[in-house]
């Protein structure tokens, strides 16, 4: 250089250099940046000295300073000539430092910008070889050498060790071969198994058929009759109506069909008495929609509910019996109600169900995993699209075929209940007509049972031609003989009553929803009131009687805590437990091995008895986790992040602070402040000052404790090292892992010596254990 | 040069002084070459090089992959910007190629027409070059490092082969058969280097640090042990005194067959008198060295300063002989470089390495101008579009700092 550098300005280059390199920032500060140019232009001696400097900090063991540093090399290097030659006269030196060439030398971290810096530098060298790659020999060549020895891919510029990608070529083809090779075993199996499968499926799908046949069916087997039946239905409503679906029912026999009769008006008795027949709400399957439509109206939709409260208002006393006709704007409700259809199970199609449930086992456990494998596999081997597709086509019909079952699985029933049921009826049929119809309601509402026992009932009905009020199938837990009502006299005959009346009440206000009538109470007065009226039903006031007591104690038991089932109660009554007894071990050993039957003695277990008694209850509330930091200012300068409840075990009651750990509330503050006024003042006796001083007047020893400030000094330092650059990543705190601290305990010289010579010692004593007593090694096992 | 041609001519210096003066000049101011280039046909790292001794002017080298290469050296475009063409080879998927890495090459020092190559496969092939077919082949116990042949040898035709096997073995080319074993070393041989002056003197180094002299003709135990120490080290005996502290991996006598130049895994390079044998005790200091196999470098022939071109990892060091001053480095390669060969007449430099790279090092410093010059009378003859990637060149090497105001 021709004119000795001035060394304020190097000085200034330096740092420069220095405080570019060390913010950590992925963009240059531009001023600074431009200052150092300015100065870089003035001559090649500061060029120079910033190459060096450059280079120095390129050489640093941290990504962000390389990432830098080389931003900086590369605005340089677009500038001025003499940077680009000796730059480039120490390429491979760069290349090593900044695109990872050597595999030896990594890049230093943090990983991520590391990655960034390799990315960028390839990108740039790129760059340069476009730019100045004829005028610098050695650029070209370092870039054919990244091109070619390097295997750079400078359209996605990534080095990728050609070793690793041998490597991984070569996995990939095992990989391949070995999908392939499950890709022809899996068609083997596939060939194999697909006629089993889809013999299962048509197996299935038959057994579904015949449990319950498809609306088309239905419809091909009973196209006559639905007419005729519908034809029926005009002139005749209710009876044609059941006789219809009956006879549906009959040839169908999985066929169910919910005929619920359900009252919507308030005057439903009246009009009961009157019409004798009131507005059925019939229950359908949703096979059979449209056997009982409304006779005039097409409309019955569920705003219908409301018009027919109207109309019947007004046309209370119009007797359209005498036409064989309801009332034109009486409307017939049809609730397809899907969740309560259910087919029942009987001797006939047992055998069916048992076969469904077979093959639906059978598609589940087995052919579905299978199958599922078969398109991972398919998939995986990447083979013939038109072959996974029919597997996938498989997989979706063994798909729907489960669907299909579990759906048909929740609308059956289980047979004994209906058997039950059905046994209920033919007794009932003897007994006085208003309970029977009662009776015959209890299936049909509270078990769901099937349409035929509704549709029976309601025969009967028309037949008797008595005055029985559509509601009064609610009435189901009275009727003695249905099934829950049983159930509840097996404990109490009374306990059975009071669920009815309030269950009648509640089913009554929600179908009178829409009428005047809404509250329960008032219900319950009507009912009594329409009971009281009605001449024929004896049974109905027996309810009235039962009212007022039961609605009292239905109200206590409602509030009464449910409690399953156990041990405590299965000794509730018992007041003389027998204390279970075992047998006692004695000192000889074997409980079994005795002399005679006199020495078994049972000795009573302790606490035995109340173990009976006593009943174990789980706390079963609600976990809430804690939403708030103990937050207490931390020497650190953090906060504390205990998440306590109620206490810190290092800071007290939690107390509210806010963001900077600050309390909210003064007077929590100031009891805070004099605690620790109180803590700071306090100190054991034998460090009282006073003493200290005298003792230390007298002997010359100082007995203070040292402060404990060395914890804090050394955070100091570290922070103050830190702050030196702040902007970057701390590389040595990432070294403080779990696992350097276990390292560094386990792999201690100590430690490692004691365990060296605890094994040392076993392998010692097995050795002497072994060979101690021969003679050989007599000299050996001393 | 213009001065010294005139006084040449003139009779007041000789003749000798001028090609020295020029040889010592361009040896010294070596440089990346930047008009000329070898044609890059390599697949794998170059391991050795050699430019026939005759016309100069073919480079052969092996790679690493078995692969032979011949380019052409000799530039008779006319212009200054010239590419070797690769002129014949040996694919390494050819039957009769070598089978593993090559390690050693050397055309035969009378004739272009013959070839000697020898590998990790424990072979040595004898090429004849213009059908390129190996016209002999010997097979060894041992992996060769190096085999050579000795350039003033008229009446045998001997080469030496270092092996992977503890001793030296000399094959006759006209027997073809093997006829010396030379035992001495106790370690297997890394390399071996005939004598320019002395016909039957051969110097060898091993892996047990020793570089032993023979006299062939008294093949029956060696001429000298070579001692670091001039006998004053610890070891008294000849059978103990090391040369280097390390393995001998690289061996070179100079042109006139004084000197030889020995270099070591200890990293260092030591010059020794072939008269007396003993130690130069020149310190060229550290130069590392780490490679268990031959490494060629190559003096410079008529140079005064005599200079030795020392291949060190990736760069290439310039040390004066007889100083051991460290003149320059030669930057250029981007991975270790194996072999370096000096061109007598050129007084050019050729390197390989692992990067797959043959550099040309020569003192470009007038050819720069040169070029300039036949860039500018080519420039009048054609286009002004030529002009304009002139323009561009010029624009590649000047500084482009912004103005004040940018910053």
């Amino acid at each position: 250089m021709p004119t000795p550098l001035d060394s304020n300005l190097s000085r200034q280059v330096g740092k420069y250099v220095e405080t570019l390199t060390h913010t950590g920032q992925k963009v240059l500060d531009k001023d600074v940046l431009k200052k150092l140019k300015n100065i870089c232009k003035i001559s090649d001696g500061y060029v120079e000295h910033a190459y060096h400097l450059l280079i120095y900090q390129l050489e640093k063991a941290h990504a962000e300073i390389r990432f830098s540093a080389f931003q900086i090399c590369n605005e340089l290097f677009r500038r001025s000539h003499f940077f680009r030659e000796l730059l480039v006269s120490n390429m491979q030196h760069v290349m090593e430092l900044t695109c990872e060439t050597s595999s030896d030398r990594l890049l230093p971290p943090p990983r991520s910008v590391a990655l960034s810096l390799k990315r960028m530098a390839l990108q740039c060298i790129q760059e340069w070889n476009k730019e100045y790659g004829d005028g610098y020999k050695k650029l070209q060549l370092g870039y054919n050498f990244l091109k070619h020895c390097k295997k750079v891919d400078f359209n996605a510029l990534q080095i990728e060790n050609s070793a690793e990608q041998v490597r991984q070529q070569e996995q990939e083809r095992r990989q391949n071969l070995i999908n392939q090779e499950k890709l022809k075993k899996i068609m083997i199996e596939i060939n194999e198994m697909q006629p089993e499968i889809t013999n299962t499926l048509t197996a299935l799908e038959n057994c579904i058929c015949l449990l319950f046949p498809t609306p088309e069916d239905f419809f091909i087997q009973d196209g006559n009759e639905t007419e005729t039946k519908s034809k029926i239905s005009d002139e005749k409503p209710s009876p044609s109506n059941c006789s219809g679906t009956k006879q549906t029912e009959d040839q169908n026999k999985n066929e169910e069909q919910d005929l619920d009769q359900k009252d919507r008006l308030s005057e439903l008795i009246e009009s009961a008495r009157k019409v004798e027949e009131k507005k059925n709400i019939v229950k359908n399957d949703s096979d059979v929609p449209s056997i009982s439509r409304s006779k005039d109206d097409d409309d019955m939709e569920e705003d219908n509910s409301e018009f027919g409260s109207e109309t019947s208002d007004s046309e209370e006393d119009i007797d359209f019996r005498e036409y064989g006709i309801l009332n034109s704007k009486y409307s017939i409700e049809v609730n397809v109600n899907t969740d309560s259809t259910s087919i029942k199970e009987t001797a006939d199609n047992d055998a069916i169900f048992e076969n469904a449930k077979d093959m639906y086992t059978l598609i589940n456990n087995r052919y579905l995993p299978t199958v599922k494998k078969w398109i991972q596999v398919i998939t995986k081997a990447s083979g013939s699209s038109d072959q996974l597709k029919k597997i996938l086509d498989l997989k979706n019909s063994l798909e729907k075929a489960t669907k299909k079952y579990t759906e048909l699985k929740c609308h059956t029933v289980p047979n004994d209940a209906n058997g039950s049921s059905d046994s209920d009826f033919e007794e009932v049929e003897e007994k006085d007509g208003y309970e029977k119809m009662a009776q015959e309601d209890v299936p049909l509402s509270g078990l769901s049972a099937g349409t035929v026992f509704g549709l029976k009932k309601f025969n009967t009905k028309t037949e008797n031609q008595s005055s029985w009020n559509i509601w009064s199938e609610d009435n189901s837990e009275m009727d003695p003989t249905s099934a829950r009502s049983t159930l509840s006299v097996l404990k109490s005959v009374n306990s059975a009553m009071p669920k009815s009346p309030k269950k009648e009440n509640m089913d009554h206000t929600a179908a009178s929803c829409s009428k005047h009538e809404n509250t329960p109470t008032r219900g319950c007065s009507e009912n009594e009131k329409v009971n009281e009226e009605e001449p024929v039903p004896s049974t109905s006031k027996d309810n009235s009687v039962y009212i007022s007591k039961e609605s009292q104690r239905a109200k206590l038991l409602a509030a009464a805590p449910k409690v399953p089932f156990d041990i405590d109660l299965y000794h509730w009554e018992d007041d003389k437990i027998q204390a279970p007894t075992m047998v006692a071990v004695r000192a000889e050993g074997s409980r079994f091995w005795y002399t005679s039957l006199e020495e078994l003695e049972e000795v009573p277990v302790p606490d035995g008895i109340p173990s009976l008694r006593t009943r174990v209850i789980e706390f079963t509330g609600k976990f809430e986790p804690v939403r708030w930091a103990c937050r207490a200012p931390l020497p650190s300068g953090k906060l504390c992040p205990r998440r306590d409840r109620y206490k810190c075990p290092f800071h007290g009651p939690i107390v509210s602070r806010d963001e900077t750990g600050k309390c909210t509330k003064p007077d929590d503050a100031q009891r805070l402040a004099k605690e620790e006024e109180k803590k700071t003042k306090e100190c054991p006796d034998w460090q009282d000052p006073q003493l200290l001083e005298d003792i230390k007047h007298a002997t010359g020893v100082d007995l203070r404790m040292p402060e404990k400030k060395k914890r804090k000094g050394s955070k100091k330092k570290k922070q103050s090292k830190q702050s030196k650059c702040p902007g970057l990543t701390d590389i040595s705190a990432k070294q403080n892992t779990a696992y350097t601290r276990l390292s560094k305990k386990i792999f201690k010289r100590g430690a490692m010596k004691r365990v060296a010579r605890s094994m040392d010692a076993a392998d010692h004593k097995r050795f002497r254990d072994k060979y101690g007593d021969q003679f050989h090694y007599m000299y050996n096992t001393v | 040069m213009i001065q010294f041609l005139e006084n040449v001519r003139a009779g007041i210096v000789e003749p000798h002084a001028l090609i020295r003066a020029e040889s010592t000049k361009r040896s010294y101011n070596l440089q990346l070459c930047k008009h000329r280039d070898i044609e890059s046909v390599h697949t794998a790292g170059v391991n050795a090089l050699d430019v026939d001794t005759m016309e100069g002017k073919y480079l052969l080298s092996g790679s690493a992959d078995g692969s032979l290469h011949i380019h052409d050296l000799q530039n008779f475009t006319g212009s200054p910007h010239f590419t070797s063409k690769l002129i014949c080879k040996v694919d390494r998927n050819l039957r009769t190629a070598h089978r593993y890495s090559v390690e050693c090459v050397q055309w035969y020092p009378f004739d272009s027409g013959l070839f000697i190559t020898s590998g990790m496969d424990k072979q040595l092939k004898i090429w004849d070059t213009n059908c390129m077919k190996p016209a002999d082949t010997f097979s060894f116990e041992g992996r060769v490092f190096q085999h050579h042949m000795s350039r003033i040898a008229t009446r045998n035709c001997l080469v030496a082969v270092a092996s992977s096997v503890n001793h030296i073995l000399l094959v006759d080319l006209k027997s073809g058969s093997c006829t010396h074993e030379l035992r001495g070393h106790s370690s297997s041989t890394l390399t071996c280097r005939w004598s320019p002056r002395e016909e039957y003197l051969l110097a060898t180094g091993s892996c047990d640090n020793k570089v032993l002299l023979w006299d062939v003709r008294a093949a029956k135990c060696c001429l000298k042990s070579l001692d670091q120490h001039n006998g004053k080290g610890r070891s008294v005996s000849e059978a103990t005194n090391t040369a280097h502290d390390g393995y001998v991996n690289g061996l070179c006598f100079t042109h006139d067959g004084l000197f030889l130049l020995s270099y070591g895994t200890d990293h260092r390079l030591r010059l020794w008198s072939t008269y007396s044998g003993h130690n130069e005790m020149v310190n060229y200091g550290k130069i590392p060295n780490d490679t268990k196999k031959c490494m060629q470098f190559d003096i410079t022939v008529s140079s005064d300063p005599k200079l030795v071109y020392v291949p060190s990892e990736g760069n290439i060091f310039m040390y004066e002989i007889q100083s051991g001053v460290k003149v320059n480095t030669l930057l250029g390669h981007y991975n270790c470089v194996n072999s370096c060969i000096y061109h007598p007449f050129y007084h050019e430099l050729y390197s390989a390495g692992n990067d797959r790279n043959v550099l040309i090092w020569t003192a470009d410093h007038c050819q720069g101008a040169v070029y300039e010059e036949h860039l500018k009378s080519q420039n009048q003859k054609k286009e002004p579009f030529e002009r304009r990637t002139l323009l561009v060149r010029r624009n590649v090497m000047a500084d482009t700092w912004s103005s004040d105001e940018e910053g």
